[in-house]
C-alpha cells in the first residue's frame, strides 16, 4: 500500500509531535540556564527553527524528486545520498533516547510509586515498533485523533496552573545576553525538528500551501511551548530549574479542583498518550532512512532491530536521564547542529544551484 | 444432460436426480397427450398450479409447441427449460416444472410458496418514534420493503447464488446514480467468489467478504430496518440482501455507524446529540472504567479523591482476593450470568436475574468475597455496554484485555493498549472508507453526521468517505 499523508495531518504533526516532546526536561533545563529569561531563550530557539523550516520547505519547493533519498541522489550520487541517509538514521535513533528516557522518568514520577517501572516501560517499544510497522498514513491518522486529546490536556494543565502563577517572578524578562544564549544552548537538543519535514514530504499528497500551513502550525507549536515556559516560571520561580517534568508539576498546586480528586493527572494522563506518537516518530524515521540503505526480503527486521536497540540502550541508562542530558547539550549539540541546520543549509544550496535556470548563449 | 421427447425417461431421470419422497409428480392430460407436473410439496402452493396452471391446460385445444402452452397460462413467469438440470434447480427453488409427451423442453411456471414471518419490528431496533417494520427471512418481502420506500428508477438490484449446497439467493441493492462503483464492483467480486456449501444467514457473508478475516471490529454494516438500510443506500453505501437472513448488510462501514441511531433523525436534533455523546461516554465507561478502578487500587491511589478512597478502603478491607483478579472474577461471573441469561427460557431468566443479581451478589459482598465498589463498578460497566447493542461483542473482548493490561502495568499498560488499538484502527479500511472516518482523516463536511451532528436542512453533501458519484443530497432552493 501506498503510504499518503494529507497536509493537514502533516501539521497536526508538526503541532502535536514538535510541542509534546519539549514539555518534559526542557523547561527545568533552560530554567536552570536563562532564569526569567527562559521564555526569551526558547522564544530563539524556535526562531532559529523556523528559519530551517523557511530552509526545508524552500528544498521542497526546488526538488523535482519524487522524495529526499531521490534529491540526494541527484545532488550528490547514490553513495552520496546513502551515506547522508545513514547519517541521518542515527541520528534520529540518538535522537529519540532522551525524551524516551524523559518519558519514562515522568511515567515512574506520575504513575507508580512503587513499582519498577522499567518493566511497565518496556511494552512502549512493542507499540512503537507495532506503530513503525503500520507506517505513515496510520500514523498521521492518529496523531490527528491524538490532537484533541493534547488540546485537551492543555487546557487542563493550563486552566489549572494559571492561576497559581506569579507573573512578576518573569521580570526583567531581558537580563544578560550571555543568559540568554545560554538557555538556547542548552535547550539546542531539543529543537530542529523541521528537518523531519524533509523525510516526510515524499508521503505528502497535496502539497498546495505547504508552506504557509506549516508555518501557522510551527506557530502554533511555538506559542504553546512558550506559554508553558512562562507559566512554569511563573508558577516554581527560582526553584524551576529543579522541578524536571513540567506539566505534571506546575499545575497540581491549583486547589479549585481538589474537591474532585487529581484533575491534573488526567492532563498527564492525556500528555502520555500524545507522548506514545510523537516519541515513535524520530523511530520511524529512523526506521524509514536504513530502509532505504539496507533492504531485507522482511519488513520488520528493521524497525524490529531499531525498537530492541533502544529498548537496551534505554535499560542501560534509565538511572542516567539527567548525566545523558548534560553529556548531550554539552557535547553531541555540535553534530546535532551539523546534522539539523548546516546539511539542510548545503542541500539548499545545491539544489538552488542544480534548479537554477540556465541562460542560453546569445548566438547559440 | 438434454431432455428426451419421451415423457417417461425424463421422469426416471429427474426422480434419479431428485430421490427425495417430498417431490411430488402430478401425472394429467393435454388435449389428450400426457403431461407431468413436478413440484416439491413443501415449498410449492398448489393451490396457484392446480388453478392457474393445471387447470388451463386441460381445457388447452391446441398442442402445437412449449411455446403455445405456456402462452395459454395466465402465469407471467414461465420459461422454457431444455436441461435436467435447470429442470432440477426449479424444482428444488420451489417452482413446478411441466413435462409433456413428444416435447425435447420443459416449462418452468413460478409457483414458489415458502413460509415466511410476517414483518415486525425487529427486537435488536425497537424505537420510540419512526418506522416500525423490520427485515424478515424472505428476500422478496425484504426486497418489496426497500421498494416500497425507494420508487426511483435508479435503484438496481443485482441478483447473485452462492453456496454450492444451498443456492441462497444474495442481492446487490445500490442506487446507480449514487453509489461509487469500485465499491459495487469490489463488493459483486467478493460476493460471487464465495465457494461454501451453504450461507445460512448473512453473518456467513460477512466473514467471507471482509478483508481482515480474524479482527473483532465490524467492517460490514448491519442492519434489520429497513429505514435504515434505505438511508444508507441513499447516502451512497451499498446494500446485500441475503435470502433467509433478516438481517441486511451494508458497506463501506465506518466505526461511528454503531453510534447512530435511526431514532437520531427522527427526533429533536439536540436530543438526538445529547443521546450520541451518551453513547460514546457510555462506551468509554463500560471498556475502561473496571481497568482504571483496578490500576488505581494497585499503582495509582492518588487518582482517586480522598473521600471515596475512604470509602474503598472500608469495603476492601478484609477482601482475599488481590483487586485485579477481584474485579476479573466478578467480570467473568457477570459474563457467564449474561451468556446463561440469554439462551435460557424467558421464565427461567426472570429467576435467573434475581438468584444472579441479588442472591450472588449480595451474599458475595457479605461473605466478604468481592467489595461493593467492584459490583458496582461491574454493574454499571454493565449497564453502558448495552447503549451501543452493535458493539458488544466487540467491547466485551476489549473490556478484557484493558482489564489485564492494567491489572499488570497499571495506568501505563492502558495508555499503550490504547496507542496500539488507536493505530490499529486507523490502519483499518472497509471497502475502502477509513475505519475512523469522519475524525481520521479529518473531514469537515462528514462531521456534520458524526457525534454532534447537524440540523438535516444543513447535511446538504453526502459523506465524501463513500466516494459517491454525487455529492449533493439536498437542494432547498432549487
Amino acid at each position: 500500500m501506498t503510504e499518503k499523508i494529507s497536509l493537514k495531518q502533516l501539521c497536526f504533526i508538526i503541532f502535536v509531535t514538535f510541542s509534546v516532546s519539549k514539555f518534559y526536561i526542557m523547561p527545568a533545563v533552560v530554567a536552570g540556564a536563562s532564569a526569567e529569561s527562559s521564555p526569551l531563550a526558547v522564544l530563539l530557539n524556535f526562531i532559529i527553527d523556523f528559519l530551517l523550516l523557511i530552509i526545508v520547505i524552500t528544498i521542497i519547493k526546488r526538488s523535482k524528486s519524487k522524495g529526499f533519498y531521490e534529491l540526494l541522489c541527484t545532488l550528490f550520487g547514490k553513495v552520496g545520498a546513502t551515506i547522508i541517509y545513514f547519517i541521518y538514521g542515527l541520528y534520529f535513533f540518538s535522537k529519540a533516547l532522551i525524551p524516551i528516557l524523559e518519558q519514562k522518568n515522568s511515567i515512574n514520577l506520575t504513575f507508580y510509586e512503587s513499582q519498577p517501572t522499567l518493566l511497565t516501560f518496556m511494552p512502549f517499544y512493542l507499540v512503537a515498533f507495532y506503530i513503525i510497522l503500520k507506517g505513515f498514513t496510520s500514523f498521521s491518522r492518529s496523531v490527528e485523533i491524538t490532537f484533541w486529546l493534547f488540546v485537551l490536556g492543555l487546557i487542563i494543565t493550563f486552566s489549572l496552573s494559571i492561576p497559581s502563577g506569579k507573573y512578576q517572578r518573569l521580570l526583567p524578562l531581558y537580563t544578560t545576553g550571555e543568559k540568554l544564549l545560554s538557555g538556547t544552548h542548552s535547550a539546542l537538543i531539543w529543537f530542529g525538528d523541521p528537518v523531519i519535514l524533509l523525510f516526510l514530504y515524499e508521503f505528502v499528497e497535496n502539497k498546495k500551501g505547504l508552506f504557509k500551513k506549516t508555518a501557522i502550525s510551527f506557530t502554533a507549536s511555538a506559542v504553546t511551548t512558550v506559554l508553558l515556559i512562562v507559566v512554569f516560571y511563573a508558577v516554581f520561580g527560582t526553584i524551576a530549574e529543579r522541578q524536571y517534568f513540567a506539566p505534571l508539576k506546575m499545575s497540581k498546586y491549583s486547589i479549585t479542583l481538589s474537591n474532585i480528586g487529581r484533575l491534573d493527572y488526567m492532563g498527564a494522563l492525556l500528555f502520555s498518550l500524545v507522548s506514545v506518537f510523537s516519541l515513535t516518530l524520530p523511530l520511524m524515521i529512523s526506521s524509514l532512512c536504513f530502509t532505504k540503505i539496507f533492504s531485507f526480503k522482511k519488513q520488520f527486521v528493521i524497525p524490529l532491530v531499531i525498537c530492541v536497540a533502544q529498548g537496551v540502550l534505554s535499560y542501560f541508562f534509565q538511572n542516567e536521564l539527567f548525566p545523558l542530558a548534560e553529556f548531550f547539550t554539552s557535547y553531541v549539540w555540535v553534530f546535532y547542529s551539523v546534522l539539523c541546520y548546516l546539511i539542510p543549509l548545503v542541500i539548499l544550496i545545491a539544489t538552488l544551484i542544480k534548479t537554477r535556470p540556465i541562460r542560453q548563449l546569445k548566438g547559440a | 444432460m438434454k431432455l428426451d421427447k419421451n415423457i417417461e425417461n425424463n421422469k426416471s431421470l429427474l426422480n434419479k436426480e431428485l430421490n427425495s419422497q417430498d417431490v411430488i409428480y402430478f401425472s394429467f392430460n393435454v388435449n389428450g397427450t400426457s403431461a407431468l407436473a413436478i413440484y416439491l410439496e413443501s415449498l410449492t402452493d398448489k393451490e396457484l398450479l392446480g388453478e392457474q396452471v393445471i387447470k388451463p391446460l386441460y381445457l388447452l385445444e391446441n398442442l402445437s409447441s412449449v411455446k403455445s402452452v405456456t402462452k395459454a397460462l395466465t402465469l407471467p413467469e414461465c420459461k422454457e427449460l431444455y436441461y435436467i438440470k435447470d429442470c432440477t434447480k426449479k424444482i428444488v427453488e420451489g417452482d413446478a416444472v411441466i413435462l409433456i409427451d413428444g416435447f425435447s423442453s420443459a416449462f418452468t411456471v413460478a409457483t414458489k410458496k415458502p413460509s415466511v414471518r410476517a414483518v415486525a419490528e425487529p427486537p435488536t431496533a425497537s424505537v420510540l418514534k419512526g418506522p416500525r417494520e423490520g427485515f424478515v427471512e424472505n428476500i422478496l418481502i425484504n426486497t418489496s420493503l426497500v421498494r416500497q420506500r425507494l420508487k426511483s428508477p435508479k435503484l438496481k438490484v443485482e441478483k447473485l447464488t452462492v453456496g454450492k449446497q444451498s443456492q441462497t439467493q444474495i442481492e446487490l441493492v445500490y442506487l446507480t446514480n449514487v453509489a461509487n462503483d469500485s465499491v459495487v464492483n469490489g463488493l459483486r467480486e467478493k460476493i460471487s467468489k464465495i465457494n461454501v456449501d451453504g450461507i445460512i444467514d448473512s453473518s456467513y457473508v460477512i466473514k467471507c467478504i471482509t478483508n481482515r478475516k480474524t479482527s473483532m471490529f465490524k467492517q460490514v454494516g448491519s442492519t434489520e430496518k429497513p429505514d435504515i438500510f434505505v438511508a444508507k443506500l441513499l447516502e451512497g453505501r451499498v446494500g446485500v440482501l441475503v435470502d433467509g437472513s433478516p438481517i441486511a448488510l451494508t458497506a463501506p462501514f465506518i466505526m461511528l455507524e454503531d453510534f447512530q441511531s435511526s431514532e437520531d433523525y427522527y427526533i429533536n436534533t439536540h436530543r438526538a446529540n445529547f443521546s450520541r455523546v451518551l453513547r460514546v461516554t457510555a462506551v468509554i465507561i463500560s471498556v475502561l472504567l473496571p481497568a482504571f478502578f483496578v490500576s488505581a487500587q494497585l499503582f495509582h491511589l492518588q487518582f482517586i479523591p480522598l473521600s471515596f478512597l475512604l470509602t474503598i478502603v472500608s469495603s476492601i478491607k478484609g477482601i482475599p482476593l488481590s483487586p485485579s483478579v477481584e474485579m476479573f472474577v466478578t467480570l467473568l461471573i457477570f459474563e457467564i450470568l449474561n451468556e446463561a441469561s440469554v439462551r435460557m427460557p424467558r421464565y427461567v431468566g426472570i429467576a435467573m436475574s434475581v438468584v444472579g443479581a441479588l442472591v450472588l451478589g449480595e451474599t458475595a459482598v457479605n461473605a466478604g468475597m468481592v467489595s461493593t465498589p467492584t459490583i458496582m463498578i461491574i454493574a454499571l460497566s454493565g449497564i453502558c455496554f448495552y447503549a451501543v447493542p452493535d458493539l458488544n461483542e466487540t467491547l466485551s473482548v476489549l473490556r478484557l484485555m484493558f482489564l489485564t493490561v492494567a491489572g499488570f502495568m497499571g495506568g501505563y499498560g492502558i495508555i499503550l493498549l490504547s496507542a496500539g488499538l488507536l493505530t490499529y484502527l486507523n490502519d483499518f479500511t472497509s471497502f475502502g472508507a477509513p475505519y475512523l472516518s469522519p475524525y481520521a482523516p479529518l473531514n469537515l463536511n462528514d462531521l456534520g453526521d458524526g457525534i454532534i451532528m447537524d440540523f438535516y436542512a444543513e447535511q446538504t453533501k453526502r459523506p465524501e468517505f463513500l466516494k459517491s458519484h454525487n455529492k449533493i443530497r439536498k437542494r432547498f432552493y432549487d
